[in-house]
């Protein structure tokens, strides 16, 4: 099973700046994928240094393994454009972070807006470009467009081979997941966030897990864990946010203790930058699992049609809404989002806590045939390897075989458990194992149909 | 028509390279394919790791790799050799003429595979562009390779001469780039491309640039002054790495060799706006270097005030003290020739006024006094919103400024800079005084809780005498004296559940096969097993079958073997075979020739040599312990563990001990160590009541409860529980009580010896001003003697400890302090030393001499994790009352008059303790002013850091120091900073604020009356 994707970027043009009588103006080439308008955004630039600053950053984040430090992988940021927000999307090599830049409407002055979801070519040319900007002098900022000639290469298409790897694009739909359980812990002001991040740990001792802690009148990053504080392991990822606190307004920090998740929310006038930091720094958030569970079944196959329907590139989604126009029930709702956010059709906003419109520009039927978990726990069901043993309470005891042994699967409403290495070594913290999954298809049904004809809708 | 097979594979074996370019001269690609597969396996074979004696090398001989390499690439497609990966390069001549005879349609791709490598094979690819078989490829690699330290660019690997790798070769990075000339088009590429790790320009003139002959400035700079790279071109490529965004390790060799090349008064002007632009980096070191270009610049010819000023902008938000104080400076200078430009010299000045270091606080406020206005609202808002930020020392001069703007009209900053339309603004208000309470209501409510709580507890907490000082209005800080054993340590909310089911406790045990995460879990464990092993369900076998699966492959894989070594995960396996397997395996040992100690593990087909290392003697015990517990799982004895904890932290409560013991089997089946532990984990509550249950017997433990349990000298029997017993009582008192005992797990290098020595004994204490490092852990009564020592230490080992005897961890907490201290500066890597550090955290375990020590030596030590985790208790135990400053000032002094800890460090870390709260400033300063005795000359070079911090704490708390201190501080003239910090600290002599002084002390009595409430609550779940 490859575990990259071999990819091309086709771009028409390469990403530039270039200087015209009164202003610099950055054209960025988008893929040519089919998700997205041909002229995506075309907007002057209100507060030029903020943007390039964020835009660099992503940028760098996307172009960084802090697990393993290596050379870095010409991966493109995802921007979405939609109900008058432009997002720009994208993990770290790694998989560990995921950074979103939400540009709001007061970032622009706007002449032409476009929607739907693509790939921004961000080359070493452009990565300076963005360093350069400053609010001494106004900026453009195009994005897409395939007619326009440029004095130095003409119109020629501009193709960039990728090895994609497919846990980047994982991470895309795993990440959704965690956000939704994600809740505000702390709001910290600039100086606040300054000297915190000022006292991380560098080197190998960033590994360490740090915990974020209010203690009296001071905020700091204890050793040891207390009652409401924030567990962060491999703090490289978070100080390498340093220079934003300078030109934020506000930071907040938000925290899932179940899965020991948090993201750094880093507020301007003009957007914000969320960071989302998995839980260790070896484990991205592609190999999580989350969302395995949901894929294999559920009970979302009813209002899933319904939700596909209503997918108008909206920045928000209206749950409540929905729910009464298809008359079913709002959790219903929020779980057919969830497939989908699992699907890459839709995106979660944690600071609106809702739902919105976008198209990964990928390839996400192989994404999902390369769910090791998934596909192994299918073969059981198909080798006849599951056994159900007998129903106790409201759950069932299941036996599945594995390499040599039987495994002794306990499908419980307040948790599931198996006998196999996996889940004694992650308790669950890191999605089903192959076993579970299996006893839960067996005992539950597949929903693999459903999910291809979602894949023809989409 | 096919290759001859046999003849190839003679070839092979004999080694002969030349015979096998012979043999594939002019072969088409179906017959080369033919013999592919033979050649792969070959080559498999052939590298494979072999070991001798006293050596490990591979399969073949060099003869025969060498004619392997060069079937290899005759033979096998682009795939093969891929998957043959670090087993086939270009190495040789031969290899290239193999590959130009051949001329594989896929040569340019085996490049770039050669190039993906880590570390990539740069020479090999080179070999074949010299060649000319393939063009120069695209890969980044290809450029970064060649400053590759192994195998790059006038490395020694790249030599071609015979005086290879000899002095005086004569080969460097200039003779390799006269040899090959078309490399010095790539070295343009080289300051576009930032590397990494051990392929940049910064690591290689890091670690090989020592010379100049080696390294990549000083060849670029005499390239240049021979006319081969142009100047200008080099000035520009460098400043344009620069704004390229590289990681600051690699960015700053581009600013260290664009300064090297010392540009001309002109080359500066000219490149202005560069670094105009890398003024506004975010990296430290290019902003410094650009701020040195523009102050040259400045100096000689004025720049554009606002376009430096523009620069400067983001210039205070960094942590370098030098850096900013430059930047007000240049703010300074501008100010000076520019009026115009003075509000918004002021404006930015102030924006420093929130950096971390005094002096650039002082300088800042300097500035906006100097140059700013008090009409200007946007810089009275900065100034207003730094109040809380900057020193106390500072915040009389930014108070006074902001005083004068009371009453006076404030402009917005366009307004006044176009100086017009002037408004008023509102001056945020003064904060409220944090001792502004209602004191007396305060001090009646304590004392009505006070009244709650029994006398004993109350005097035990220290709440009597915390509130007689508040009486007088005196302030006391000195901390709670108890000593752990005279409070109930039973927490209600901590009971362990015992393992009841089958199902538990194989659940249990695959969790903690994979990783020990709490050792109250492995007792559970263990106690469950030892209960339930005579349980065998029909389906025993199949259902256990994962986890002894599992427990195989890890003693195949991780090596952890039962009973092998005193990590706990050893004892863990041991004792899950015996109740799985119904065998953990032999271990032999044996001494060979130089009388080294080898063993040999051995469990049905497994088999794995082991080698014993040195191994403390309380792990040796634990080790013995899990030993003891399989033997009686092997015979299926099924029975509850006397020693098993029955709250977290290892507690046994005393009425479930009786219980027990009223069990003979259970008596009869408990081990000498068992009944040891069990001895030792006794809680102290509820023994009375335990006595009176406690049944008559002749079984020598019940002589050693009852003694336990009851106290008092008695004349008991000489075995070894008797003995702990009675030690574990007088362990804090000053009995001198010597036990020893035998065990059977001994390695045999102690000739013979099958003794482990308990120790308990007093030693003395360290001298005062030579501290000896060897005599930290001996301060006190003690476990261990100093040949008591490991090399390393895994972190459950460490954890394991502190479940041996909970009501003393004193000698555990000994040994952290002496592991830790002599390695404080983290000269190697021991990640489990700060878990000695874990049970300060705990409120109930006090805070003795030795805890003092441990304490200290973590606030000074160089890790962080072991720096914030004693930063950390220090927080923690300043709010329960458990630290005494007075004795951390003691130790403070001791361990600096030794010069053994570095002050600045103790600074920053106690620095962290005085932000969180004013008793915590507070107790920090008394500290702080107990460690200043004796001669200031013994203290360490930089004993500036902890002064200056000292009188920042004594203008935060409105407190001088005390006498012995002053005289301290007066025999420190002159001008140097500890000087000039001594003489702030003596021109203070105002009396306390007495309603902060009281403020304080309520806080003092609540603390102390929170911890009796909960000592309560312990014993009566209902009383709170």
């Amino acid at each position: 099973m490859s575990a990259v994707q071999s990819y091309t970027y086709r771009y028409p043009f390469e990403s530039a700046l270039f200087d015209t009588t009164s202003e610099p103006a950055m054209r960025w080439a988008t893929s040519l994928d089919g998700t997205s308008d041909d002229l995506f955004f075309d907007g002057r630039l209100r507060r030029p240094a903020l943007v390039g600053q964020c835009l660099s950053l992503l940028t760098e984040i996307v172009r960084t393994r802090f697990h393993q430090p290596a050379n870095p992988r010409l991966l493109d940021p995802v921007v979405t454009s939609g109900g008058g927000l432009l997002r720009f999307e994208g993990f770290s090599s790694c998989c560990g972070v995921y950074a979103r830049l939400d540009l709001n409407p007061d970032a622009f002055d706007v002449e032409l807006r476009g929607k739907g979801t693509t790939n921004v070519d961000f080359n070493n040319t452009m990565r300076v470009a963005l360093r350069r900007l400053d609010d001494r002098h106004e900026a453009r900022l195009q994005v897409g467009g395939t007619g326009i000639t440029l004095t130095r290469d003409g119109d020629r298409i501009v193709e960039r081979q990728v090895e994609l790897p497919v846990r980047w694009i994982k991470g895309f739909c795993e990440v959704q997941a965690y956000q939704v359980r994600l809740t505000p812990h702390f709001d910290l002001t600039p100086l606040e966030a300054r000297d915190l991040l000022r006292t991380l740990p560098k080197g190998k001792t960033a590994r360490q897990p740090v915990f974020l802690t209010r203690m009296g009148r001071a905020l700091r990053f204890a050793a040891c864990d207390q009652r409401g504080a924030v567990k962060i392991e491999g703090t490289d990822r978070l100080r390498i946010l340093a220079p934003l606190v300078g030109s934020s307004r506000a930071i907040t920090v938000w925290y899932d203790e179940s899965s020991q998740t948090n993201a750094w929310d880093f507020q301007f006038d003009i957007g914000r930058f969320i960071a989302l930091l998995s839980p260790e720094v070896f484990r991205g958030f592609s190999g999580e699992g989350q969302i395995l569970a949901r894929l294999a079944t559920g009970n979302w196959q009813d209002a899933l049609p319904g939700v596909v329907d209503s997918l108008q590139w909206q920045s928000q989604f209206d749950v409540g809404r929905l729910a009464l126009q298809r008359g079913v029930s709002e959790s219903a709702i929020e779980a057919a989002l969830a497939v989908l956010g699992a699907r890459g059709l839709v995106g979660y906003d944690m600071t609106t806590g809702k739902y919105f419109h976008r198209v990964l520009p990928f390839e996400l039927d192989d994404v999902e045939r390369q769910q090791p978990r998934l596909l192994a726990a299918r073969k059981l069901v198909a080798n006849r390897s599951v056994r159900i043993l007998h129903s106790v309470g409201d759950g069932w005891d299941v036996e599945v075989a594995g390499t040599d042994v039987e495994h002794f699967v306990r499908l419980r409403p307040e948790g599931d458990r198996c006998t196999c290495p996996w889940f004694s070594r992650n308790q669950g913290q890191r999605g089903p194992c192959k076993h579970v999954l299996a006893a839960r298809l067996t005992v539950e049904g597949d929903a693999s149909a459903t999910l291809r004809e979602l894949n023809t809708i989409a | 028509m096919s290759l001859d097979a046999t003849r190839l594979q003679s070839l092979l074996e004999q080694g002969d390279s030349a015979g096998c370019m012979q043999f594939f001269r002019g072969a088409s690609e179906p017959e080369r394919q033919g013999v592919a597969r033979q050649v792969e396996n070959w080559v498999t074979f052939i590298s494979e790791v072999v070991r001798e004696e006293n050596s490990i090398r591979s399969r073949g001989t060099t003869e025969q790799r060498a004619a392997a390499q060069v079937a290899t690439l005759a033979a096998c497609s682009l795939s093969s050799l891929k998957k043959l990966r670090w087993r086939v390069g270009v190495k040789t001549e031969d290899d290239v003429a193999v590959l130009t005879d051949r001329r594989p349609a896929w040569l340019g791709d085996f490049v770039d595979h050669l190039l993906d490598a880590t570390p990539p094979k740069w020479m090999d690819a080179r070999r074949l562009v010299r060649a000319g078989l393939c063009p120069p490829p695209r890969h980044e690699n290809y450029v970064l390779g060649m400053t590759s330290l192994m195998g790059g660019v006038g490395s020694y690997a790249s030599d071609p001469s015979e005086n290879r790798g000899r002095r005086g070769s004569g080969w460097n990075i200039l003779s390799h780039l006269a040899a090959e000339p078309d490399l010095l088009e790539l070295i343009w590429r080289l300051f576009e491309l930032e590397g990494s790790g051990e392929m940049s320009l910064a690591a290689h003139d890091n670690y090989c640039g020592h010379t100049s002959d080696q390294s990549w400035s000083d060849a670029l700079v005499t390239l240049m002054n021979q006319g081969t790279l142009p100047r200008e071109r080099l000035l520009d490529a460098s400043l344009a790495a620069l704004e390229r965004g590289f990681h600051p390790y690699r960015a700053n060799w581009f600013a260290r060799f664009h300064e090297l090349l010392a540009p001309t008064k002109e080359e500066l002007f000219a490149r202005q706006s560069n670094y105009l632009r890398l003024l506004k980096s975010d990296q430290a070191a290019t902003a410094a270097f650009a701020l040195r270009a523009l102050d040259q610049i400045d100096k000689q010819q004025s720049i554009d005030s606002v376009l430096l000023m523009d620069s400067l902008e983001s210039v205070p938000r960094f942590p370098g003290k030098g850096l900013v104080k430059g930047a007000l400076k240049t703010l300074h200078r501008i100010a000076e020739r520019d009026p115009k430009a003075r509000p918004r010299v002021a404006r930015l000045a102030a924006t420093a006024l929130s950096h971390t270091a005094i002096d650039v606080q002082t300088a800042a406020i300097a500035e906006v006094a100097r140059w700013g206005t008090t009409a200007d609202s946007e810089l009275v808002n900065t100034v207003t919103a730094a109040k809380t930020a900057v020193a106390p020392s500072v915040q009389s001069s930014l108070a006074d400024w902001l005083a004068s703007v009371t009453g006076s009209a404030a402009v917005s900053a366009k307004q006044l800079e176009s100086e017009t339309n002037r408004t008023l603004v509102e001056i945020s208000p003064p904060p409220t005084p944090e001792f502004a309470v209602d004191l007396l209501a305060a001090k009646s409510e304590l004392e009505r809780r006070a009244k709650r709580i029994p006398p004993a507890w109350r005097a035990v907490a220290g709440v009597d005498q915390a509130l007689e000082s508040l009486n007088r209005g005196d302030f006391d800080f000195s901390c709670c004296t108890f000593t752990g054993s005279e409070i109930p340590r039973l927490d209600p909310a901590h009971r362990l559940v015992p393992i009841e089911s089958w199902d538990e406790l194989v659940d249990l045990a695959s969790r903690l096969v994979e990783t020990i995460d709490s050792h109250d879990d492995l007792e559970r464990l263990y106690d469950g097993v030892s209960r339930l092993c005579d349980l065998r369900p029909a389906d025993f076998v199949k259902r256990t079958a994962p986890l002894l699966r599992r427990i195989l492959q890890i003693m195949e894989r991780q090596l952890i073997l039962p009973f092998a070594d005193a990590e706990p995960a050893h004892s863990l396996l041991g004792v899950l075979l015996a109740w799985l397997n119904g065998d953990y395996g032999t271990i032999e040992l044996r001494q060979d020739e130089k009388g080294r100690i080898e063993g040999q593990y051995t469990l049905g087909d497994l088999s794995r040599g082991l080698y014993p290392r040195r191994i403390p003697l309380i792990a040796q015990a634990l080790c013995e312990r899990g030993h003891e517990l399989a033997d009686r799982i092997l015979r299926r004895c099924a029975v509850a563990t006397l020693c098993a904890p029955t709250h977290r932290g290892g507690w046994i409560e005393p009425l479930e001990l009786v219980a027990r013991a009223s069990q003979p089997r259970v008596l009869a089946e408990a081990t000498d160590l068992e009944q040891v532990l069990a001895l030792l984990r006794l809680a102290p509550e509820g023994r009375d009541e335990a006595a009176r249950q406690l049944p008559k017997g002749e079984h020598p433990f019940l002589a050693a409860l009852e003694a336990t349990l009851i106290g008092g000298d008695r004349d008991l029997s000489p075995s070894l529980p008797e003995w702990l017993a009675h030690a574990s009582r007088s362990a804090r008192g000053d009995k001198n009580t010597r036990v020893t005992t035998s065990f059977r797990f001994q390695p045999p290098q102690r000739e013979g010896s099958a003794l482990i020595r308990l120790t308990i004994e007093p030693t003395p204490a360290p001298p005062a001003e030579n501290l000896d490092l060897r005599l930290l852990p001996t301060c006190r009564w003690h476990l261990h003697d100093l040949r008591d020592w490991s090399d390393s230490e895994g972190v459950e080992f460490v954890r394991q400890q502190f479940l041996v005897h909970p009501v003393n961890q004193t000698p555990t907490i000994a040994r952290g302090a002496l592991r830790i201290a002599t390695n404080l500066d983290w000269w190697q890597v021991e990640w489990a030393n700060r878990h000695y550090l874990d049970p300060l955290i705990d409120p109930d375990v006090p805070l003795d001499e030795i805890g003092h020590l441990l304490l200290t030596v973590g606030l000074s030590a160089k890790q962080h994790g072991e720096a914030t985790l004693a930063t950390d208790i220090a927080i923690a135990a300043c709010d329960d009352g458990r630290l005494d400053p007075s004795q951390l000032g003691a130790v403070l002094h001791r361990l600096l008059s030794a010069r053994f800890i570095l002050a600045a460090r103790v600074a920053r870390t106690l620095g962290q303790v005085a932000r969180v709260s004013a008793v915590h400033e507070e107790c920090v300063r008394i500290a702080l002013s107990s460690s200043l005795r004796g001669d200031p000359a013994a203290m360490p070079r930089d004993m500036h850091a902890l002064v200056e911090f000292l009188s920042e704490l004594v203008i935060a708390t409105q407190t001088p120091v005390d006498a012995a201190a002053r005289e301290f501080l007066k025999r420190l003239t002159g001008s140097s900073k500890l000087a000039r910090s001594a003489r702030k600290i003596l021109a203070f002599d105002r009396q306390p604020d007495p309603i902060r002084t009281r403020t304080l002390q309520m806080q003092i009595v609540s603390v102390r009356l929170d911890r009796a409430e909960r000592w309560l609550s312990r014993l009566d779940p209902g009383s709170r």
